[in-house]
């Protein structure tokens, strides 16, 4: 039967915050749903409220293996989730309130909030066991066994396997939320989150949507919509302060890495592109003095590529940017040149472009990943990849949405202003997808992108491939507006035969290094089916499987895959 | 393009009746040439001739002789000088041909001639093309070509002056040069040369240099006897050998090595109607070679010209970045000169001068009205504008409300800027600044911001003297040594060799019967550090994370210190371009005094084994492996260029998340001083301060009660004369007789030769209490880390373990030195207080009553405290002491509470020297006391 693997996405964050119709108790069978003037809502905002990966969903998908986030609810969403664009939803949201007003009120710290949703999920497992066949993965449950012994179990059908991860830094914060005191010793809630012995996790992500002013642990990416944003009115989900990783990230980061028994991997989705330029330099540093760190991969479970390196962007200048000042504090803004990245028949939408916010990863961060034998799980979210305005998407101006970094960022990479660069026209003609399928093409074109850098940057031993490193991250239920077609867990079935379609025409048709085909062919020309039909496999499950078994083996096999 | 003919008519056209003030000044230049009149009478601007010695950066007599020396004899490092901005010179091409020269004078900016580059439109073909030069062996060099990029920056000047534009008639462009050439070169190879908008780069009679493409050759050097000689508003008037294609050269004073001018074209002679004459006399026509033309000289357009029209041109926003950039040096250069002793006082010139006046007019923006020919000179960057810091409360109503009454205050559009944006928490009173020109006092402008709603309290953000100590370097260059007639009683000399230091200390009880390995480590026996360390399971401060920064001059390469300072987050607040490096420039001259922090930041990471003679102290933190983080926060230890770049400093080190601050250089008590050791305190971290050296009252931020304050002791367990005491210090530690790394012979141009002495200050105390802090947190680290001593409590069990366990066994005086001398041993026995029996430091702290009398009398503080400073720790030069700018005169409103405080008027002051220090000190004292009585 066919399996998949997701690299990103939370499975009770929508029970734990949630309330059913009636305000009471979510139960596990139930989904977070919205109605009425909150359906509404849900839709304005690209759908964070629907449940799109709950457990009856998880159980009725072919999802087989994962990773599911944890992450207390931020501030930035809590101060006014109840109150969006200004008018009072509590009433109408089907949110837990007390949660969000905890938070709102700094009554609580996010590592309370992150160990009350550990509790929920602990609290849960026997239930998820019994009634969805959904398991929860420890290093410690599969000790002593080899991996063929694990690669079998894992692949028992009739059972779901989780891992967890730790989804933003602010999630080890023990000061009280937003009152001015500061978290001091992060690396110590870590190292205690390591010990425990009910709970592991596979890996953290530094940072989150929002500025944690209590706790700055690196600068991040904006990843919020300007909708969203406005929406939700806060500032905190601007950068505007800090330069790559803070004396305190860098502890954490330390931390992560160096346990000796329980390492967690260090997720780069959403650190800012300074701070992960800083974190592969930083990572280098701790190879030094502690050699063990080397064997653990670099990950990005739920991302997007910007089609170009680094490199040509910012020394071709491919965006415009500004500053100024807002409320005493500088706010800077950079307008990437939109990226077409290929086109469709669809005489409305004829162009397909990227995401180029900094927020994805540039070409030197594929290969850096893949060199680390790291794993780079492709976000289902359609901004992410990409898509916009879901009417008229091709026709852009010429920059895309400008996007706020950091003050001290802004001045070190994006001070100098545009260059022109016209658009290369593209003279090719036919290719097929159709208008609702453009996102299903729009994956594809991420997919063949990252094998193509690969193969540019990187020798690859007979048997492996860049292929071997990216999975599904879909993001579901993260507040995410996922790609047309694939609304929640239940809808990735479908994946497979549009990867079939669409990986070839991606091949075909992706402009950047365009002379470069990383699917094999037939000499008659045609696409080698065997050879497509492994990588998807390898995308869809294997990839994330192979991944599992080294994560449960304490990453003992370095770099090469099993 | 514009011909060559046309540039010279319309030089005619514009000059031509200005001949005879350039003949005559020709004449003059002849004479001084011929040696009958001295080279400084050529000059009729006094003040560009102040400004010109000023720059040379040393004392009144010997700068005036080096100036009248450069006339005949240069120094070598001129040559290597002129070789290195030669290589921001390039040809500009157009469709292949030259067309003119131009300079970088940003990273991607270059300068030329209007007349050579016209408007945005006619870059689109033009190249500039760098090294194009021979070499030794007179070979052409690879040349590097460039686009040029108006939509980088473009700014140009007609060449004709137009009614109603302003800065037009300057014949010069701007324009944005791409990184990358053609064939993918790096335009960073060729370094640019920097304007300097600032009167006194060259006066009439010094020489100056061409640097020039003529008729597109290889790049040539006019190495001739050539001398600037006259002038007008916009133009300097020199001899030179230039051809057509020179337009758009560099035109280098030799003296300073500075641009001076942007060469624009031969100065012709003319008729009565302004037609330009051939040397036979008749009229020259456009055919005329160059050569059968009758030149008086060459013209220039004056730098100071087009820094001003860079200044006030109306720039789409994206251009801002390069205006800045171009300004950049202008202003630094504007606050060096501002600094120099030369300036503070009046002229005593062996010459005859035609002064013109020497007063704030030439510094005033009136007289420098744009468009308007202003005979006397350059303009002085006088648009130096007016830095101003002021409290709020921090939310988005209250500033845009604030704003909007400066916006109208000011007539032009006013932010404000959170002075500490990353640590500033929304709906607190927040420290914010904001620039702005001002006409008028700007003293009184604060007293007025005050009355505005919403602002709580408003300072200026001036220089500010700095406690510290200074002598060791001074002393070791051969000035006499500086505490020596301080008026004060029993200060020692401040370096000390051995042997008087063994003499001193022979009944000291950590030297007497000691070998030197020992004794030169007092310090450690003193405060039981040297048993501490050794104990059993001592929890090392670098294995548990503790991170220790230090606020002072930067790190240096003395081998002493070699690899103790953390070169990767290392941050250098005072030269914003380079950032990322916080090295301690070592600059002499102007009464510069490097390398303090090399000295504090010994005693915390100085290495233990070094080659350097007599090697003897060992830094606290060294064998813990930690490495001490340096921000630089100022570029000498005389003064603090603004209090932003402290509020900078503190931002970052909080947004890190480091946990103690060194910091051995005081302040007067300012608002903005106070508010950043509040915001320290409740943030957590434990900032170590100096409690100072000389005034004998506590200084800022020590004096805060959020700061850990520290006073100085001796190896006799004495306290040190010179430190500060009072109620607000904590603790005493080892200041006076330690031993620390310096160098020596350290005269401008000498090699410099590492070496040690024993020094003096409450600069040296602090830091043992900062290395204490890191082996106490580390050693509490789990009792600490629980949220219960989150935030101000942290620091407080500090300071209640630190005083609980100091040592009372001394001869400190009993009041003043805080609770004893730092015993190490007993601290890390001490475990913090339960959490609950914390006191908040200002409890007994009226805040608005001393926010609101600092108000009233920050302006006699600060002037008090620059004046006492000045007095004890200025260069003194034929008895008079300055540093800084002249002091001005004290604002009407604190002239009158001057003379409300001490009626006895300024008079006592100005008697002579040690009356004026011991009576300018007793004064900064009253007033110390009074602004601090308002707290309690």
């Amino acid at each position: 039967m066919e399996k998949l693997f997701d690299f990103h996405f939370h499975l009770l964050f929508k029970h734990y915050i949630g309330v059913d119709a009636q305000k009471g108790v979510l139960a596990l069978d139930e989904d977070l749903k919205t109605s009425g003037v909150a359906n509404l809502l849900n839709d304005l905002l690209g759908g964070p409220f629907d449940s799109q990966s709950s457990p009856s969903k998880v159980k009725r998908s072919l999802l087989s293996l994962g990773v599911t986030g944890i992450l207390s609810v931020e501030h930035a969403f809590a101060n006014r989730i109840l109150q969006v664009v200004g008018l009072d939803f509590s009433s109408i949201l089907p949110l837990k309130t007390s949660v969000f007003e905890e938070v709102r009120a700094g009554k609580t710290s996010y590592y309370q909030q992150f160990k009350d949703q550990v509790g929920f999920h602990l609290q849960k497992e026997t239930e998820l066991r019994n009634s969805f066949q959904i398991g929860f993965l420890k290093r410690s449950d599969w000790a002593g066994k080899s991996s063929q012994e694990i690669a079998a179990e894992l692949g028992a059908e009739n059972i779901t396997w989780l891992a967890f991860s730790i989804e933003g830094g602010h999630n080890l914060s023990d000061a009280p939320i937003r009152k001015g005191i500061p978290s001091r010793n992060p690396e110590r809630q870590l190292l205690e989150i390591q010990d425990r012995e009910d709970i592991d996790f596979i890996s953290i992500n530094l940072c989150h949507l929002s500025f944690i002013p209590e706790q700055p642990l690196g600068g991040f990416a904006q990843g919020m919509t300007r909708i969203a944003q406005i929406a939700f009115k806060s500032e905190d989900f601007m950068p505007k302060f800090g330069l790559g990783l803070t004396e305190l990230g860098k502890k954490v980061i330390a931390q992560a890495l160096t346990h000796t028994t329980k390492p967690v991997l260090i997720d780069v989705k959403h650190m800012s592109l300074y701070t992960r330029l800083d974190f592969y330099q930083y990572r280098e540093q701790l190879i030094l003095q502690h050699p063990e760190v080397e064997r653990l991969p670099i990950i990005s479970s739920h991302t997007g590529f910007t089609f170009t390196s680094a490199a040509e962007y910012l020394e071709q200048q491919r965006f415009r940017s500004s500053t100024a000042l807002a409320s005493g504090l500088p706010v800077s803004k950079v307008e990437p040149e939109n990226r077409r990245i290929g086109r469709t028949n669809d005489l409305v939408n004829r162009g397909l472009f990227a995401n180029p916010w900094t927020i994805n990863l540039f070409d030197e961060e594929i290969a850096e990943i893949m060199q680390s034998g790291g794993m780079i799980g492709l976000s289902l979210d359609q901004r992410i990849l990409g898509a916009t305005n879901p009417a008229a998407d091709s026709l852009r101006d010429r920059y895309y949405e400008g996007e706020y970094v950091a003050y001290p960022e802004w001045e070190r990479l994006f001070r100098d202003g545009k260059l022109p660069g016209e658009e290369k026209e593209e003279a090719r003609r036919s290719l097929v997808p159709s208008k609702q399928e453009r996102h299903s093409m729009l994956l594809c074109l991420h997919l063949v992108h990252a094998a193509r850098v690969g193969y540019a940057n990187q020798n690859w031993l007979e048997g492996t491939s860049p292929w071997d490193h990216l999975c599904i991250g879909s993001d579901f239920d993260g507040l995410i507006n996922p790609i047309n077609g694939f609304e929640d867990v239940t809808r990735l079935g479908r994946l497979r035969s549009q990867l079939m379609t669409y990986l070839p025409q991606a091949d075909k048709y992706l402009l950047p290094h365009a002379h470069l085909k990383v699917l094999r062919y037939n000499p008659d020309g045609t696409v080698n089916r065997a050879f497509l039909e492994q990588v998807i496999d390898a995308f869809l499950y294997q990839n994330g499987h192979r991944f599992i078994i080294r994560y449960l083996l304490n990453w003992k096999s370095a770099g090469l895959p099993v | 393009m514009i011909t060559h003919w046309e540039v010279i008519q319309q030089v005619a056209r514009r000059f031509g009746d200005k001949e005879q003030k350039f003949e005559a000044s020709a004449r003059k230049l002849a004479m001084v040439k011929e040696g009958r009149i001295p080279l400084v009478s050529m000059e009729d601007d006094l003040t560009r001739v102040q400004y010109r010695i000023a720059r040379e950066g040393e004392p009144m007599p010997q700068a005036v002789e080096r100036v009248m020396e450069h006339a005949n004899f240069q120094d070598k490092y001129v040559l290597d000088k002129l070789s290195v901005m030669a290589r921001a010179v390039c040809r500009i091409l157009q469709r292949g041909n030259p067309v003119g020269t131009g300079f970088l004078v940003a990273e991607d900016i270059l300068l030329t001639n209007q007349h050579v580059i016209e408007d945005a439109g006619a870059a689109s073909n033009m190249l500039a093309e760098f090294n194009y030069e021979l070499d030794s062996n007179q070979v052409p060099k690879d040349s590097a070509c460039f686009r040029l990029n108006p939509d980088k920056f473009f700014l140009s000047s007609t060449l004709t002056e137009r009614a109603g534009e302003p800065h037009s008639g300057l014949d010069f462009t701007l324009i944005g040069v791409e990184r990358v050439g053609e064939a993918g070169e790096d335009l960073l190879k060729y370094p640019p040369v920097f304007l300097d908008g600032n009167i006194g780069k060259i006066i009439k009679g010094e020489g100056c240099v061409i640097i020039q493409h003529p008729r597109g050759l290889p790049k040539k050097i006019v190495l001739k006897d050539i001398a600037f000689f006259s002038e007008t508003g916009t133009r300097l008037v020199y001899e030179s050998d230039t051809l057509p294609g020179s337009s758009g050269s560099m035109v280098v004073g030799l003296g300073t090595c500075e641009v001076i001018a942007l060469h624009h074209s031969g100065l012709p002679r003319t008729d009565d109607g302004n037609r330009v004459l051939t040397k036979a006399g008749t009229l020259a026509t456009a055919s005329t070679p160059d050569g059968e033309i009758a030149w008086i000289g060459n013209e220039g357009i004056k730098i100071s010209r087009i820094v001003k029209a860079i200044e006030e041109a109306v720039l789409p926003p994206s251009m801002e970045n390069g205006r800045e950039t171009l300004l950049t040096k202008t202003r630094s250069v504007a606050r060096e000169i501002r600094k120099s002793p030369v300036l503070a006082r009046p002229m005593d010139l062996p010459m005859p001068l035609t002064p013109t006046t020497v007063n704030k007019a030439n510094l005033d923006v009136s007289t420098a009205a744009s468009g308007q020919e202003v005979p006397s000179n350059e303009v002085f960057a006088a648009e130096e504008s007016t830095d101003f810091l002021l409290t709020a409360v921090n939310k988005p109503e209250v500033i845009t409300q604030i704003e909007k009454f400066l916006t109208q205050r000011y007539g032009k559009e006013v932010h404000l800027k959170l002075a500490m944006p990353a640590s500033a928490v929304e709906g607190e009173v927040e420290l914010f600044r904001f620039r702005v020109q001002v006409k008028g006092d700007a003293r009184e402008e604060v007293q007025q911001l005050v009355t505005i709603p919403e602002i709580l309290t408003a300072e200026l953000d001036t220089s500010l003297r700095l406690n510290a100590d200074p002598g060791l370097v001074a002393s070791a260059s051969g000035h006499e040594t500086l505490l020596e007639s301080s008026g004060l009683k029993d200060l020692k000399s401040d370096a000390k060799d051995e042997r008087e230091f063994l003499k001193d200390n022979r009944k000291s009880a950590y030297v007497k019967d000691k070998l030197p390995e020992f004794y030169r480590k007092w310090n450690w026996a003193a405060t039981g550090f040297d048993r501490a360390i050794n104990l059993q399971n001592v929890r090392l401060p670098q294995e548990k994370g503790i991170r220790v920064v230090q606020f002072d001059t930067g790190y240096s390469n003395h081998r002493k210190v070699a690899g103790g300072f953390d070169l990767n987050d290392d941050v250098n607040f005072v030269e914003a371009h380079q950032e990322t490096d916080a090295l301690d420039k070592l600059t002499q001259g102007l009464g510069k005094f490097p390398g303090h922090g090399t000295r504090t930041g010994s005693l915390l990471i100085g290495r233990e084994n070094t080659l350097i003679p007599q090697e003897g102290n060992l830094g606290l933190l060294t064998r813990s492996g930690s490495k001490l983080v340096p921000y630089r926060i100022a570029d000498s230890v005389i003064i603090l260029d603004r209090q932003q770049q402290l509020a900078s400093a503190l931002d970052r080190a909080l947004h890190q998340g480091f946990d103690i601050i060194t910091m051995s250089m005081g302040l007067p008590p300012t608002i903005a001083t106070a508010q950043m050791a509040k915001k320290a305190y409740d943030k957590g971290v434990i900032w170590c301060c100096a409690a100072g050296n000389v005034v004998q009252a506590v200084v800022a931020p020590a004096v805060f009660p959020g700061a850990i304050s520290v006073a100085a002791s001796n190896p006799l367990d004495r306290d040190w004369a010179g430190s500060s005491r009072g109620d607000r210090v904590d603790i005493t530690a080892p200041g006076e007789d330690v031993y620390v790394p310096i160098w020596k012979g350290a005269r401008l141009g000498d090699p410099r030769q590492e070496a040690f002495a024993y020094g003096n200050g409450t600069s040296y105390a602090a830091p043992h209490v900062a290395a204490a802090a890191a082996y106490w947190l580390a050693a509490y680290q789990d009792s600490l880390s629980a949220p219960a001593y989150a935030g101000w409590r942290r620091v407080e069990a500090f300071r209640q373990a630190l005083k609980r366990s100091a040592r009372k066994q001394n001869r400190l005086p009993r009041k003043g030195f805080g609770a004893g001398i730092l015993d190490m041993e007993a601290l890390l026995e001490t475990a913090p207080l339960p959490p609950e029996q914390l006191e908040y430091a200002y409890n007994n702290w009226n805040e608005h009553a001393f926010f609101a009398s600092l108000q009233g009398y920050q302006e006699l503080v600060k002037t008090y405290w620059n004046r006492v400073h000045g007095l004890i720790f200025g260069l003194r030069l034929g008895n008079q002491e300055a540093l800084m700018a002249g002091e001005a005169a004290l604002s009407p409103f604190s002239s009158h509470l001057e003379q409300t405080l001490f009626p006895s008027g300024e008079q006592a002051l100005e008697s002579d020297e040690s009356t004026a220090k011991a009576s300018a000190l007793e004064r900064y004292q009253t007033l110390h006391e009074l602004v601090f009585s308002s707290a309690k």
